[in-house]
């Protein structure tokens, strides 16, 4: 059959056991929302300031697909790509270069979003041990995607039910040069291929 | 869309039995294909002829909108072609199917255009020879 998959982020809890696995299905449209805290409401609170001669950061998000229909064979070939946008200026979107290990047995890569609610979370490469590099999520297109997630499932493939990708890994940047308010939704996408 | 094998001898492998149960792509007996059939509802979409040197590809690609106008949404590109090793030389066709209907005929894959890039083969789809 046709495979099936939800989009997840995982928060809370702590290093290797996030407390909490979040189905963005039940949160939007909007769906996700970088903010500086590590939870998963979508609202108005804890935004990421703007302050004049600094970068101020959201809590990283550890996005994943879990399987939910399973494929006839197997999936894999994963990339990740936007449409290029972005969110305007002073605000940069990255995306680990890494893909920290989850699996349906193991969360093995998970880190706990860090930082001081309401100010700013913690950089990712300096502060999440799966992530040694970054770049800006909009420079990934559908020319030039993402080589991942990774699969640390069984044959590096998805081929059954509650089998995942590793993690995505992202951070909003905003700078002091950035407008306020809430910003226009932008498009990011994850390929696939099925048999 | 659904897809049908056809065999040397006339016989068939349908994606889809009768009573609903699902044949794998991986049961296809490739030593014995002339013929794969994408269908569109009950028509023929596209017939992909093979022979022994022709080795069958086959993909859904998918692609996931997490987030933006289309969030919680798919498009899907079916991918039929084959590809042989003609004296040495890769060469392959490969035929891309939108869900317009319209379909799009490469005659290699391209990194640059992502809904044309490379699959990753199986090891029965692989026939060597060099890249062009």
């Amino acid at each position: 059959m046709v495979a099936t998959f939800n989009v997840m982020f995982d928060y809370g809890g702590s290093d290797g056991s996030p407390g909490n696995s979040q189905n963005v299905d039940g949160l939007g449209p909007p769906n996700i929302r970088f903010k500086t805290n590590d939870n998963p409401t979508i609202d108005e609170n804890d935004p990421v300031p703007i302050v004049t001669g600094q970068t101020k950061r959201s809590y990283w998000k550890q996005i994943y697909l879990k399987c939910t229909g399973a494929p006839s064979v197997k999936c894999n070939n994963f990339k990740f790509y936007t449409d290029g946008g972005g969110f305007g200026t002073g605000i940069t979107l990255n995306v680990a270069e890494q893909f920290p290990t989850k699996n349906h047995g193991s969360s093995s890569g998970y880190e706990v979003a860090t930082g001081t609610p309401g100010d700013t979370g913690d950089e990712m490469v300096a502060n999440h041990a799966g992530v040694t590099s970054k770049v800006d999520a909009f420079g990934k297109t559908q020319g030039s995607p993402l080589n991942g997630p990774s699969v640390s499932e069984d044959s590096n493939q998805i081929d059954a039910v509650d089998e995942t990708t590793n993690y995505l890994v992202f951070q909003l940047d905003v700078a002091d040069t950035a407008q306020p308010g809430n910003k226009d939704d932008e498009d990011l996408t994850i390929q696939y291929d099925e048999i | 869309m659904e897809w049908k094998a056809v065999y040397d001898d006339g016989t068939s492998l349908s994606q889809f039995n009768e009573d609903g149960s699902e044949n794998k792509y991986t049961d296809i007996k490739r030593g014995q294909l002339s013929r794969f059939i994408i269908y569109h509802g009950a028509l023929p979409l596209l017939i992909i002829h093979l022979d022994r040197d022709k080795q069958l590809i086959y993909r859904r690609r998918v692609a996931m909108h997490l987030l933006g106008s289309k969030a919680g949404s798919s498009d899907v590109v079916i991918l039929a072609g084959w590809q042989e090793n003609r004296r040495g030389v890769n060469v392959q066709c490969l035929c891309f199917v939108f869900e317009d209907g319209h379909v799009e005929v490469l005659d290699r894959f391209y990194e640059d255009v992502g809904l044309f890039s490379h699959v990753k083969f199986e090891p029965e789809e692989k026939v060597g020879g060099q890249q062009r």
